[in-house]
């Protein structure tokens, strides 16, 4: 009863364990002896089921903690029976975004790198020169922006799937330069725990994370060498 | 005025002073010190335009902005500027921070002045029921000029280019008459038996949901939304400066003696039954809230060194902090860890103007642990509510109104008010805002429990508030749109 009570007052907690579950195949991937989560380092080109699974392990580790407060409203504006279906419809919108942004970027940007470690350092410096701007601002406020869902029926399902979408869409706005950095550090674990810690203090503390970003990116580069 | 036995500060009710004396030398001062506030530059926190700005300052509806004018460092105004906390359980200690050092910052230009050393901000129980005027503006508000026969600076401001202007307010503020109705100052609020609401509406406190740092998102607590909200609509009317736009509230003096009820309002409510503070870390000790004191130095504050105004920081007593429901029973707090479950919404936006509308949804019984409570609270959530331009003006709510029937022939019927304080700007992505509106929760439980009530459906109609004065026709007032209508059991 306890348990239950817990998993009822906290919706996402499956949305965590997922969380925690990539988190751990990040980092036996990491800390296998030649094993590196991205297999298209050097230049090949990944399988897309790969690409697929890295940027689906890197979005649900880095970003479903995030989304706590989302997935929370998602569960708390529907009816009790839908809660689950509400929160997957939400998470798949969100995730869709990521994922064709990850496409992108393995099929148009990675590619290019080959083993220039400048490549890595100019995006280091994209992502602190994108915390300054007003989109990014205005990206990480929307983040948690919230929608009126209709209460049931087809219309209950596809606005949760269009929330999705808009949160994922202003989060993509907020941080496609960190994520962009993780998948040219080969998603590193060490790149994607400064970046994630960078994304969780900034909706904490907007107004002084500014400075600390260049700092970060600075530490960034020398943990990714 | 101090109290002597104790050497702390008593902030007085205006309108005893008012009373006693129009230009009481508590109003007299207060106004000398304004005038000499709104002549320091913006870069000076001790300004009146910073004192305003810590509320919120954006710059294309600052009505006091000249082009071209020096405004402090964009990090000086990421620290200091646009702070104020709203739909947030920091509402209360924040406004008590902001008001204790601007009241230090007023005291101390009524010592420069030559006046009292003693100067404490006065408060406005609007809703004291023995006094026929509570709903007024006391005169030295509305005064034309002070007793020397200058410009009274509570009522006038000096615009940049030399002209003189009334601050914008409701028709009947300046004329000494009724601005606001019972229902404005409706004090329910001190009923609530928990400080913190839930962050998602379906149960609402006194003080407001757990948030972070939080400008203006989410649901208003019990006492945000009535009298707080409903006053600085009542205020401003359509138009005024204390009416819809956080960027102007505090440029209109009334703005801090309506803050100083609402600050004793906070200690009324706690000193009813087993009221209590939070006692989390999360409101106690993580938001560190920065101002600036008398002597214009930066000064960093946390929740959990305002909880008592005798205490050497804050140094104030109330007047009066009696109870105004003396022999109400508090009723018994709900489960801190309750979840609210939603029965049934509206399925589209609905959109409010001038006239009465009514929705109707289905709902169902609760599912949840909700079904296993002996006496769950139900609360209507009323989410989304967004304006693209002003003016915009207040609705009151009602349960089940049969159709046909007027709003004034079943009063019992009224569940609350949504009174729209800010709504442009939270209808907005800039300045903390992220767009999605204003929420409110508004508890039902008791009117549910008497009102005829199918509970396989129910009926909500929004009848515009008609507030002394104000033509709503006359000044344009624009739709309101309701992202959704909801019914919350926990």
């Amino acid at each position: 009863m306890r348990w239950q009570l817990a998993f009822w007052r906290h919706p996402e907690w499956w949305s965590l364990v997922l969380s925690a579950a990539a988190w751990l195949a990040i980092a036996a991937a990491a800390l296998t002896p030649g094993g590196h989560a991205d297999h298209a380092h050097g230049g090949h080109e990944a399988a897309p089921s790969l690409v697929a699974l890295n940027w689906l392990n890197m979005t649900s580790a880095m970003m479903f903690p995030m989304l706590i407060a989302p997935v929370r409203f998602v569960a708390a504006r529907s009816l009790w029976r839908m809660r689950n279906r509400a929160i997957v419809l939400f998470l798949a919108g969100y995730c869709a975004v990521w994922l064709g942004y990850g496409v992108a970027v393995e099929t148009l940007v990675t590619p290019q790198r080959g083993e220039s470690r400048l490549f890595l350092a100019l995006t280091f410096l994209v992502a602190a020169a994108w915390q300054w701007t007003p989109l990014k601002k205005s990206g990480l406020r929307r983040c948690h922006r919230t929608a009126p869902l209709a209460p049931a029926g087809i219309r209950a399902s596809l606005d949760c799937l269009r929330y999705g979408l808009t949160i994922g869409g202003n989060c993509w706005l907020s941080c496609w330069a960190l994520m962009l950095v993780c998948a040219a550090a080969g998603h590193s674990l060490w790149a994607m725990i400064p970046a994630t810690a960078v994304i969780w203090m900034e909706r904490a503390w907007p107004n002084q994370l500014r400075g600390l970003a260049w700092r970060l990116a600075g530490r960034q580069i020398e943990l990714a060498r | 005025m101090q109290n002597g036995k104790k050497g702390i500060r008593i902030r007085q009710d205006v309108w005893k002073l008012s009373n006693e004396d129009p230009w009481h030398p508590v109003l007299l001062w207060y106004a000398r010190a304004v005038a000499a506030m709104q002549g320091r530059a913006i870069t000076d926190p001790t300004s009146w335009r910073y004192q305003a700005a810590i509320h919120e300052h954006f710059p294309a509806n600052d009505p006091l902005a000249v082009s071209g004018e020096t405004l402090p460092s964009l990090s000086e105004q990421a620290t200091f500027w646009t702070q104020c906390q709203h739909d947030s359980w920091f509402f209360f200690p924040f406004h008590r921070a902001y008001l204790l050092y601007f009241e230090r910052i007023v005291a101390e230009a009524v010592r420069q002045l030559g006046g009292p050393a003693d100067w404490a901000l006065p408060y406005w129980n609007y809703s004291d029921a023995t006094n026929k005027d509570a709903r007024r503006l006391p005169p030295a508000f509305y005064a034309s000029t002070l007793p020397d026969g200058t410009t009274n600076p509570l009522r006038i401001y000096k615009q940049t280019l030399g002209t003189e202007t009334d601050i914008p307010r409701s028709p009947n503020a300046n004329k000494g008459l009724d601005i606001a109705t019972a229902s404005d100052v409706d004090l329910s609020c001190l009923l609530k038996p928990q400080f913190a609401s839930s962050s998602i509406g379906g149960q609402v406190g006194f003080g407001g949901p757990r948030t972070w740092f939080n400008h203006n998102n989410g649901h208003a607590g019990a006492c945000e939304s009535r009298p707080h909200g409903t006053m600085h609509v009542a205020v401003g009317g359509p138009k005024g400066w204390m009416s819809s736009s956080f960027t102007t509230a505090g440029l209109d003096p009334l703005f801090w003696v309506h803050h100083c009820n609402i600050d004793r309002l906070w200690e009324v409510w706690l000193r009813r039954s087993a009221n209590a503070n939070p006692g989390e870390p999360g409101w106690r000790s993580i938001l560190t809230m920065y101002f600036h004191d008398a002597d214009g130095k930066a000064v960093g504050v946390k929740s959990e060194q305002l909880a008592d105004t005798t205490a050497p920081l804050l140094g104030y007593e109330y007047e009066d902090v009696s109870d105004p429901f003396p022999g109400v029973v508090t009723p018994a707090a709900p489960d801190p860890g309750a979840v609210p479950e939603m029965v049934g919404a509206t399925s589209a936006p609905i959109v409010l103007g001038a006239s009465r509308v009514t929705v109707q949804f289905a709902t169902t019984a609760p599912l949840g642990p909700a079904a296993k409570s002996p006496s769950p609270s139900v609360h209507l959530n009323l989410e989304n509510i967004t304006a693209a331009e002003g003016p915009t003006e207040s609705y009151l709510v009602y349960v089940n109104l049969p159709a046909g029937i007027g709003p004034e022939d079943r009063p019992d019927l009224e569940a609350g008010i949504i009174p729209l304080f800010g709504v442009v700007e939270a209808s907005r992505e800039d300045r903390g805002h992220r767009g999605d509106g204003l929420h409110y929760s508004i508890d039902v439980t008791s009117l549910l429990r008497t009102a005829e009530w199918n509970p396989n459906s129910l009926q909500v109609t929004f009848v515009p508030h008609e507030r002394p004065g104000v033509d709503r026709a006359g000044v344009g007032v624009k739709t309101v749109t309701v992202g959704r209508v909801s019914l919350y059991y926990s």
